[in-house]
Order: C-alpha cells, then structure tokens, then sequence
C-alpha cells in the first residue's frame, strides 16, 4: 500500500463524507469539525493539490453559473484509486487498532 | 457569498499557476474570498484585509516547501543516476568533464582580466568629475600633450573649474637622503590640486597639506620605505641631485594600486620648472586634469573652445577636448586604444566557452547510442518526455558545475603565472566578491543548460520500441547538425594557428629587420653633473681601454625618439612649416651606431661651427622637403627655447633612412643637431667578445669620473625589445589559444569520431574478413572526416586572411601573408585529425570480427 501522510488521508475521508457537496470551502470546513483545528490554506491546497496529481481525486464542475457571478464551482470526488487507497488505510487501520482498549482510561494511571 | 468573484492577486496567481491547476487555484480563491467576508462581518475591514494577507502567505509558503521538497527527492535521484553514468564511463566522462573544465578556466581568467581593465581608475570618490584635457588637431587626432599654463588660465577663468592640476614626468634623479642613494626613475611634477581631485589614501600627512610648500615632496609608502624605513618621514628633507634640490617630506601614500593609469614613486611641484616655463602657451609637454562642477562638462568645452587661439593667435588649429577619466585607460589617444584588446579578448573568451559547449553535445550524442535502451526504458515505464529532458539536463548542469569546481581549482593554480604574464594583480577565491561568485554560478548554469540541450532533446525523443530493439535505426537523425558543429569549431582552429604563424611571422620579421642601426652590444647609462664637464677626458679614457670601441652622448637612443619639432626652409613652396623628429647628439654619434652617411659628412671637432650650427638629415626628410641639392642648405629649427641663433642650421650631411620609432610608423623626416644642454645618456659600443672586461672597465672608468653616482647601465637590444612587448605577448597569447582551441576541437573530433566508427562495426568487422588490411580500412573511416576538415580550413582561410590584414594595417612595414601559412595550417589540422580518428579506426580494425558479428 501507498502510505498516504495523515492530511491527505484526513482529506480523503473529508471529500467521502461531504459526497456530492464536496468543494473548497466544505472541506476546509469538514476538516476542521473532524480535527478539531482551523487549518491554514495552505496546509490543505498543497496536499490537496498533490492528492489531484496524484490522480487520488478528481476534480468537476457544477452548473451553478448564475449564482456565482459566471464562474462554476469546483467540487472534489475520489477517483477510484482514490477510494482504493483509503479501502486500504481502513483496512490497515483496523488491523492496527484491534484489540486496542479506550487508551484514555488505560493511560489515567 | 454573492461577489462576482475574488481573485487572487496577479503576482501570487502567476507564480502559484507553476504548480496548480486553474481549478484548484479557483477553489483556493473561493475559499479566501469565502473566509474574507465572514472576518469584515466579525472584525471589520482591517483586520479582515489582515488575515487575508496571511493566508496568501500560507498558500505561496506551503506550495514552495512542498514542491521543494518533492523537488529534492527528484534531484537527488537525478544526482544519483549522473553519478553512476559518469562512473560508468570513465574515459568518455573525463574528455568531457576536461573540455568543460578547460572551457571554463579560460573564461574565468578572461573574465578576471577584462573586469581589471575596466576598473581602472574607479577608484577615485570625483571620478565623474574628473577630466583630462586634450588638444585635438586638424586631422582628428587628439593627444593628450598640453602646455602648462593651459590649466591655471582655465582655473582662473571658469568658477566651474573647482580644481586643477598637471602631471608632467620628471625623469629620474639620483635621490640622497643620509647614507643612502637611489636612482628614482618614477618621479613626477603637480600641482596641490592633484590629491584633492585624486583620492589617494595617506599613510602620513593629509590632501590639503601635501605639495603645500613649493619645496614639498610626496612619497609612495614603497618610495618611503627605502629611504626611512621605520622612520617618520614627514619633514625630512631628501636631496634630488639631478635637479639640485632639497625636498622636504610632506605626505606619504599608500602604494597607488595596479589599476591606476597614473603612476610615481615621488611628486613634486611643478613650480620646480621655473616661472617662465610655466608661463608657456606654446610648449606641448605634460598632462592636465580639472576637476569639474557636476554636470557642468557639455557647457565647459564650448566655453573653452577657443582657448587656444586666444592665446596663440586666430590661426592655430588646435582645439581642447575634453576626456572623462574612466576612458583614458581603453580610449588612450581619443580613439580606441586598449579597448580593442579588451573586446578581443572578451569575443575570445566567449568561443571557447562555445567551443567547449559544443564539444560537450558532441561527445553526449556520441554517447547516446548506448543510452538509447535506457532511454527506452524509462519510457516504458512510464516516464514523460519532460522528465527524460529533465533528467539530461540536470546530469550536464551536473557535470557542469564539477568541471566549475575543477576550473576553480585549475585558476588558482595558473593565476600565478597569469599575473606575471599580465603585470596585474588578479585574484578569484580571496577576491571576497560575492559579484563574482555569482556571475561564475550563473555561466555554469547556463553552460550546462546549454551544452544539454541539444542532447536532451535529441535523446528524448527517441521511441522506446526501436531502441529496445538494441539498435539505433535514426543514428543519421541529426548527424548534419553535429557535422555542422565540428566544421565550426575546427573553422575557429584553423583561424586561430594562421593567425598564430602570421603574428609570429611578423614579429620575427620586426626582430630581424633591418633598422638602419646597430643595437647589439651597445651599453646606455645617464649622464650625471659629475661626469658631464669631464666628458672629454672621460671619453679618450675609456677609448683606451680594451674592449671599448665608442663613445657618444645623445638625448635618446636613436630607436626611441619621440620628440618633433618644426622646421622651414628657403624655397619651402607652402608656407607652413613641416613636423620633423629631431635629436641632440655628439661627436662619434653615427659611427656608434652604424648609422651610414651617404652624403657629406659627420659632426667633427674639426669644424668648431658644427657645434652651433651644423645638422643632418635623413633621407626623407630631403625627400621631404624636395631639395635637390641638400648639402649646405640652411633649415630653421623652430624650437621656442633655443635662442635665434641656434635655431638656423646648416646641412653637413645625410644620413641613410633608420627607424627612429616603432614599425608601427612610417620613416618620418629626421634631423640632428648637437648641443651641449641634452646629453641626456651616454651610449658606449663594446666588443661582443670581450663584453665582461669591457664592462668592468667601464664601470672603474664611470667610478672615476662621477663619484657617488650609480652606474645603471642597460643593452640596447633589451631596450629594444620593450617596443614590442604588446606584441610580444599577443603572439604568446595567441600561441595559446591556438593549442587551446586545437585541443578542445579534437575532443570533439574523438567523441564523434568514436560514435560514428561504433556504429560502423560490424560493416568493419565483415570488411576484415574478407580480407580488407588495417590501413585501407583506416583510410576508409577516416576519409569523410578529413572532408570536414579540409571544407574547414576553406571556410577559414578567408576569414583568416581578411581579419590579419586588418591587423597588418597597423604596421607601416608588414610581411606578406603567403600560401604557405594556409598550407601550414591545414597540414596541422588534417595531420592530428587524422591522428585521432586513426585512434578510433584502429580500434575498430583491430577488434575481434568475431566480437563484432556476434550481435546479429
């Protein structure tokens, strides 16, 4: 497996689970909700950037011309390599964490 | 959420489009504009425009780092992959590696000595200000020879003129001070304004206070050294005894640096000359510069327009001209002068940077027969043409910036020799110029894109399937170019070794030529106050003594004459005086040198009017001055110093035509005289096989008749030799380019030599089977690269041929450029071309056909 560095991961789940409403904005957004922190810009263009290069996502076009002033919106999906990967983060994840108790009640002492 | 849409500022558009695409660039506007409008609602304008501004910073911040990053990893696979292919192939990477190195060390050392000769004089804080004064004469030339009192006037008269001063070269002078007693020969005459324009830094004393007495004296710190050492100089007082004069001590100078074009051991005033000299409008002699308000110069030299006619009457034709002070070094005489050199050199820096460029796409096509699966390869999995360009680069702007290494290394070890060769200074790595560094990081990498261009692009575009095959069907893709680019560079070669024998053809042709005078085994030393009076009895002793064969005084030797004066005579059909170089000298004088009188006779103590009023001329000027009967015809000398009297002469002779100056210049008419005040140099003729006890003799001899003088005596020929010094060393400089050039065009010949014979193997290794011998095998490869060669000496020739005859213009009396140079010239290159690809196909010939077929 690819081991992808953890924002790209965290962005790849963010782009799954906004679906269809997956722009720019959203997934700064979703981010934020998931991580608990206000990312910079940049730290989630750049690898999000690489993640397009990489052909993990692809980006397409809505149709909502009229409301933005002339200009569509970009939205994000997974590409299927892209949702190959994460299939196997997930999987590893699971592997890695089985059998792992709730850390915080096993490290209070 | 409804502005029609922010964008993101031009600069940061542009420069994030080199690593995202418009969409994501879309996206990110989107987002700022997004957070922009919720921080004016929350926190206003300000602080919103604030935060936004941070964000653009984190967007060009993060893109950079990480593609640096990215970036790295790349380079340092490509620095990998360069390293193993150079290791790989030892002798190919070291020819290359070389020719770049060599190609760079020459550039490098050009550069050094172009950027020296363009700093001359930078040094001085009012160099803008500072002007020469010049005369320019009817035919346009200029010179650079004013009187003295051209510069006080102009003081006086113009406010814009802040300061001014003259420099006039004294001469030498035995200097005393306490037990010492040195012969100075840098010594100079000025005025107080001189440290004020000039910036010279003072060890002791100050600007203001230097030359303030008429009496004063500045030194240079060596100058200093040798008559005080640890002492304090300031106040003491030195003796300069060819001018009978104490001098006190007023300010000493640090050394004055090598790119200066005024230069002294020691200045004085030039009030030393006495009021009436100063007072001269008509005695051309000594330099002068004025110090001009800023800005002021245009207006000045209209102004001054006339100065000369004002003062010397409405019919003088001369004009003054102004110089600024950074062109005096290339601009000598008002036109170009030793900026020709410079640019000269600079084109040729230049070309064998070319030629070593050349060399290099030259040896890596060679190369890529062998590369071509690798190629191939990359391909197949998937690597874009891009990243084989890419890769190609970097491995020659690797290479390149090794051989720079190398360069470096190679000039420090050669700068040394270099800075003897040139008289200067120069230095690389303890330059401390971080100008430098940059410049050389710079031409290495464009060196190296350069010189990887061709190859890259060329290697690029191979396809994978026919290089898998293992052989390379489009070998002839191209080969017109690389042809091309050997016939150039061997163009270049072949120009260079004509213009090598041709320069040096010259030269020997100056050494041998014929002068008109002897100047082997004649001794010169200065006359001096002691021996002068005494020169008679001083004379008749020395003839005594073995080994001495003559005797005489003059101004200069007869081969450095510079001096002209004016002459007129009866029936001189315009009535303009005529310009004529002119000399004192004494008895014995032309018998010394071997001067051949052909008409009349010489100056003779046996005709006491000989000392007044007698002269000779050489054959030009009686062709000159068209007289048919030139024996007995009166000339007047119209020299502003000498009293009427003295100024008729009468001919006594006429002496066969020498060469009073360079070969650069015509015979120019000549006439001599004696008079007692300029015996300026003694000259004594020895016999060549006696030349050690003749010049002890000598010495006692001198000892006897001036006591305390040093005898500084110099041999003519070496004197002689001086003339030619800037040819000289241009015929040395031009020696090495030539093997330069040669070398580097071989290498270039080996590495496609070795190419194309590769790829002929196999038709090789049949041939010798069916019986073809070495020899006629060798000729056969070899016959279409001598083709090259010989279609570039034709192009050559003419270029050759047309650039030094430019060159030979410069010499009044030249050699004939002959055939033979050209013949020469394309023996040389045909015979190591035929060497080094004999290499090759000797290689080939030799070679197991068995090893060769083996791959069918």
């Amino acid at each position: 497996m690819n081991y992808l560095s953890r924002i790209e991961e965290i962005l790849l789940l963010a782009i799954l689970k906004l679906g269809e409403n997956a722009y720019g904005m959203a997934i700064s957004e979703q981010v934020e909700k998931d991580t608990g922190v206000e990312w910079m810009p940049g730290a989630i263009y750049a690898p999000l950037n690489r993640l397009k290069k990489n052909s993990l996502v692809k980006t397409f076009k809505s149709d909502s011309a009229a409301e933005r002033g002339g200009r569509p919106r970009i939205y994000y999906r997974l590409t299927s390599l892209g949702e190959k990967q994460l299939m196997s983060i997930q999987e590893v994840s699971r592997s890695l964490w089985k059998g792992v108790p709730d850390l915080k009640r096993e490290f209070k002492s | 959420m409804t502005q029609t849409g922010f964008r993101l500022p031009r600069p940061v558009h542009f420069f994030l489009r080199w690593f995202a695409d418009e969409e994501m660039l879309d996206s990110m506007a989107e987002e700022l504009e997004i957070r922009y409008s919720g921080a004016v609602e929350e926190s206003g304008f300000l602080k919103a425009r604030f935060r936004r501004g941070i964000h653009i910073a984190s967007l060009l911040l993060s893109f950079t780092i990480e593609t640096f990053i990215w970036r790295m990893t790349m380079l340092r696979n490509y620095f990998k992959l360069a390293l193993r292919h150079i290791t790989r192939k030892k002798l190919y990477s070291f020819i290359n590696i070389m020719g770049l190195t060599v190609g760079l060390a020459c550039f490098i050392l050009i550069g050094l000595w172009v950027k020296d000769e363009l700093s001359f004089d930078r040094f001085h804080e009012k160099k803008d200000q500072i002007f020469r004064l010049m005369r320019k004469m009817p035919d346009g030339n200029s010179d650079w020879s004013v009187t003295y009192a051209l510069a006080p006037a102009l003081k006086d008269q113009f406010p814009e003129v802040e300061e001014m001063t003259r420099l006039k070269p004294w001469g030498g002078s035995l200097v005393r001070y306490k037990d010492k007693n040195i012969q100075e020969d840098m010594i100079v005459l000025g005025d107080p304004g001189f440290f004020k324009m000039f910036s010279f830094s003072f060890v002791h004393g100050s600007p203001e206070t230097a030359l303030k007495d008429e009496s004063s004296v500045v030194l240079t710190e060596e100058t200093a050294q040798r008559y005080f050492g640890d002492e304090d100089p300031m106040g003491k007082v030195i003796q300069l005894v060819h001018y009978r004069g104490d001098y006190t001590v007023s300010g000493v100078i640090k050394n004055i640096p090598l790119n200066s074009h005024i230069r002294f051991n020691m200045m004085a005033r030039v009030e030393v000359l006495g009021e009436d000299r100063l007072a001269r409008w008509d005695e051309w002699t000594g330099a002068s510069y004025v110090l001009l308000r800023s800005g002021s110069q245009a207006d000045f030299e209209a102004n001054i327009a006339d100065i000369y006619q004002r003062n010397l009457g409405p019919d003088t034709t001369y004009v003054p001209v102004l110089q600024s002070l950074e062109r005096i070094h290339l601009y000598e005489l008002g036109r170009p002068g030793q900026v020709k050199k410079v640019t000269m050199f600079s084109v040729i820096a230049v070309f064998i940077l070319l030629m070593a460029c050349i060399n290099f796409m030259n040896l890596a096509i060679a190369q890529s027969a062998r590369r071509a699966m690798e190629v191939g390869m990359r391909k197949v999995i998937g690597a874009r043409r891009q990243q084989v360009v890419r890769q190609f680069l970097g491995e020659a702007v690797f290479i390149a910036f090794l051989s720079l290494f190398l360069a470096v290394v190679l000039v420090e070890l050669v700068l040394p020799h270099f800075n003897r060769f040139t008289a200067k200074s120069l230095t690389l790595l303890s330059g401390g110029s971080l100008g430098i560094f940059l410049t050389l990081v710079l031409v290495t990498l464009l060196t190296g894109l350069l010189a990887g261009s061709y190859p890259a692009l060329f290697m690029s575009s191979f396809l994978p399937a026919q290089t898998l095959r293992g052989r390379l069907s489009s070998g002839t893709r191209g080969v017109g170019f690389r042809k091309a680019l050997i016939v150039v560079q061997f163009v270049i070669s072949v120009g260079l070794i004509t213009s090598t024998l041709i320069v040096s053809g010259q030269l020997r042709y100056i050494q041998d030529r014929d002068l008109g005078l002897d100047r082997e085994h004649i001794v010169m030393f200065s006359n001096n106050y002691d021996l002068f009076p005494r020169y008679k009895a001083f004379k008749d002793t020395l003839l005594n003594q073995p080994g001495i064969l003559n005797v005489t005084t003059g101004a200069q030797p007869p081969n450095r004459v510079q001096d002209n004066i004016e002459i007129n005579w009866p029936g001189n059909p315009v009535d303009q005086m005529i310009s004529s170089d002119y000399t004192v000298v004494n008895y014995d004088f032309f018998k010394t040198f071997n001067m051949e009188i052909l008409q009349g006779r010489s100056f003779s103590p046996e005709f006491p009017a000989d000392k007044r009023s007698a002269c000779i001329l050489n054959e030009t000027a009686v062709a000159r001055m068209g007289l048919e009967d030139p024996l007995g015809a009166e000339i007047y000398m119209n020299h502003p110093a000498w009293p009427e009297r003295l100024r008729s002469v009468r001919v006594i002779g006429i002496v066969k035509d020498f060469h009073s100056r360079s070969l650069h210049t015509a015979v120019r008419p000549f006439v001599f005289r004696m008079y007692d005040l300029w015996q300026f140099n003694v000259f004594v003729k020895i016999d060549g096989k006696k030349t050690q006890a003749a010049l002890a003799r000598l010495n006692s001899t001198f000892e006897e008749y001036s006591r305390g003088y040093p005898l500084n005596y110099r041999f003519l020929d070496e004197v002689f030799k001086m003339q030619y010094t800037s040819e000289r060393q241009l015929g040395q400089l031009f020696n090495a380019f030539s093997l330069l050039s040669i070398f580097i065009a071989c290498l270039g010949l080996f590495g496609l030599s070795s190419y194309s014979i590769e790829q002929r193997t196999k038709e090789i290794g049949v041939r010798r089977i069916l019986g073809a011998s070495v020899s006629s095998l060798v000729g056969l490869t070899s016959k279409e690269f001598l083709k090259w060669v010989a279609l570039a000496n034709l192009i050559a020739w003419p270029l050759a041929y047309f650039l030094m005859n430019r060159w030979l213009q410069e010499f009044a009396y030249k050699v004939r450029i002959t055939p033979l140079v050209f013949a020469l010239a394309a023996g040389i290159t045909l015979l190591i071309s035929l060497l080094t690809v004999s290499y090759h196909s000797l290689h080939a010939a030799y070679t197991n056909p068995v090893d060769s077929l083996r791959y069918e």
